[in-house]
């Protein structure tokens, strides 16, 4: 139990992030990006232009978790795009608690431009949310053939 | 002999006449003037098989099978379709997929043999289930459709409900299997041969291992799926592969289905994967005409000769497949008809997503029921 344990905090998520540009983005500048966890970054105008393929591709390659980093209601750079977001993040959800994907795998933080601490503690919490649940099982192998004609 | 050669050999594309009958019979060459199949059959055996593997018109077919019908060689253009989609899937070339490809990406991730899937949870107290029994029900991808197209207000799982109900009337109590898988239908007519491979592997022996005889299926694509391509790729299911039309059909001469009365009036809207490809044209029009004061207007294009929805397998889902769709839809609504029946959930999400669009005109709105919820509805 306590090698598993070990195992377990060693391993640091794999994670895919996509931020909105107008809000989440110049906080992230400001700390360079600096976070504990295999983070990649998406920098998107607006966080409206993602839709559940991004997140369901995201982990068909293998990552750990999907982070999404918008702007709250009312704040939208584009006045419909949060909404939009958190329409797809839903069914993005749903959609995963049917596959069986744990639903702490997939979070939307949504922060306005000034909340820098709410931001850093939303990621941290998420990261350690990942490092307890652990790797992400659904990834292919796509390296081994099954078909020969 | 390269892979294409086989596909042109075993498809018997070689035996084309340049008649012209499938260009002038296709949905998307009437459509779209750069396209026809003549052509691709042309240039498959007199040009470059790179330039083929690379064409992206290669993606536009519907495989609604249309063409096929009317060739007057027997050329099985469809298959030669996939078969040639499945190489070029080998050097990275793939359609346009719909929805960002989102749905290939769930049935990619749909491969892993882990997954625990929560797609149960539809089934209600007022509908019986059984651990074992004689008859399996293949729900297949309908949870999914509802979690995935919230803006459409389909509500597909009812047709699962509906087919468990049907069985239970007649007295069955199904096996629904837990841990079922898409039947990969679509990543089989996209190229995605490995993945298509892994899941009809994972689903042939979670259906083997609960021992049933016979299969009932309500999705066509399933149907021809299971029925047709598992047999040729991973191997036989060792069991009757039954729609539920056909079920409902042998029934009906028993005498054991009892219908309430109706005075509406439906046109149905045959889906590619169950006419032309299975041939089930008469069963589900025998059913709805068993069903007392409902009245059957054929479209003008029907069995045989009926329209495709539009898109198929969810690629290249464009303006030439709104076309079809609107078309069709105007069809349908001149027969009068009250309701547009159609046994497929994809031609109901694809008609109803047409119908969604602003710039339609109102003359297209018609209303749309699936088949098995309508036999549910109407049993006494």
């Amino acid at each position: 139990m306590t090698k598993m344990h070990n195992k377990k905090s060693k391993f640091t998520p794999t994670i895919i992030s996509f931020v909105c540009n107008w809000s989440a983005y110049n906080i992230l500048r400001k700390i360079e990006f600096r976070l504990p966890a295999n983070m990649h970054y998406v920098r998107v105008m607006c966080l409206g232009r993602i839709n559940p393929s991004f997140i369901f591709k995201a982990f068909e390659l293998g990552v750990d978790g999907v982070l999404l980093l918008g702007c709250p209601p009312g704040e939208c750079h584009y006045n419909f795009g949060n909404r939009i977001a958190e329409e797809h993040f839903n069914i993005a959800n749903n959609v995963m608690h049917l596959l069986g994907v744990e639903k702490e795998r997939l979070s939307l933080i949504q922060v306005s431009n000034k909340d820098y601490l709410i931001l850093v503690r939303s990621m941290k919490k998420f990261i350690n949310v990942l490092k307890r649940v652990g790797p992400n099982p659904f990834k292919i192998d796509t390296s081994e053939k099954v078909w020969t004609p | 002999m390269d892979a294409i050669d086989k596909a042109i050999k075993r498809t018997k594309v070689y035996y084309c006449l340049d008649c012209g009958k499938c260009t002038s019979i296709c949905p998307i060459a009437l459509r779209n003037p750069d396209y026809s199949p003549r052509r691709i059959v042309s240039s498959a055996i007199h040009g470059s098989h790179e330039y083929l593997l690379k064409d992206n018109l290669l993606w536009e077919c519907l495989t609604c099978k249309m063409c096929d019908e009317r060739c007057p060689s027997d050329v099985y253009y469809s298959e030669f379709i996939r078969d040639v989609r499945i190489e070029a899937g080998k050097i990275g070339q793939e359609g346009e997929c719909s929805h960002g490809g989102a749905i290939q990406s769930l049935m990619r991730i749909m491969t892993q043999p882990d997954l625990k899937q929560n797609r149960l949870a539809w089934i209600s107290e007022d509908l019986k289930v059984a651990k074992e029994g004689e008859y399996l029900y293949f729900v297949g991808c309908l949870p999914y459709f509802d979690a995935f197209f919230t803006d459409l207000n389909l509500n597909t799982i009812s047709i699962a409900k509906s087919a468990v109900k049907i069985l239970n009337y007649l007295g069955i109590e199904p096996v629904i299997m837990e841990n079922e898988r898409c039947c990969g239908h679509d990543l089989l007519w996209t190229g995605d041969i490995e993945n298509f491979i892994r899941l009809a592997r994972f689903n042939l022996s979670e259906i083997k291992k609960t021992g049933c005889k016979k299969l009932i299926v309500s999705c066509p694509e399933c149907y021809t799926t299971l029925k047709i391509d598992y047999p040729k790729y991973v191997g036989d299911l060792g069991m009757d592969i039954i729609h539920i039309s056909e079920f409902l059909a042998e029934n009906l001469t028993d005498d054991k289905l009892k219908f309430k009365k109706s005075k509406k009036k439906v046109t149905y809207q045959d889906p590619c994967r169950l006419g032309r490809y299975s041939g089930i044209y008469e069963q589900p029009r025998d059913i709805i005409k068993a069903i007392d004061g409902l009245k059957l207007n054929e479209m003008e294009k029907n069995r045989k000769n009926a329209v495709c929805c539009g898109t198929s397998a969810w690629i290249n889902c464009n303006s030439v497949s709104k076309q079809i769709q609107i078309d069709r839809l105007i069809e349908a609504k001149s027969t009068g008809a009250d309701f547009l029946i159609t046994a497929c959930p994809k031609c109901q999400i694809h008609f109803k997503c047409a119908m969604n669009d602003r710039n339609v005109s109102k003359d297209t709105k018609i209303k749309i029921m699936d088949f098995t919820a309508l036999v549910a509805n109407s049993l006494e």
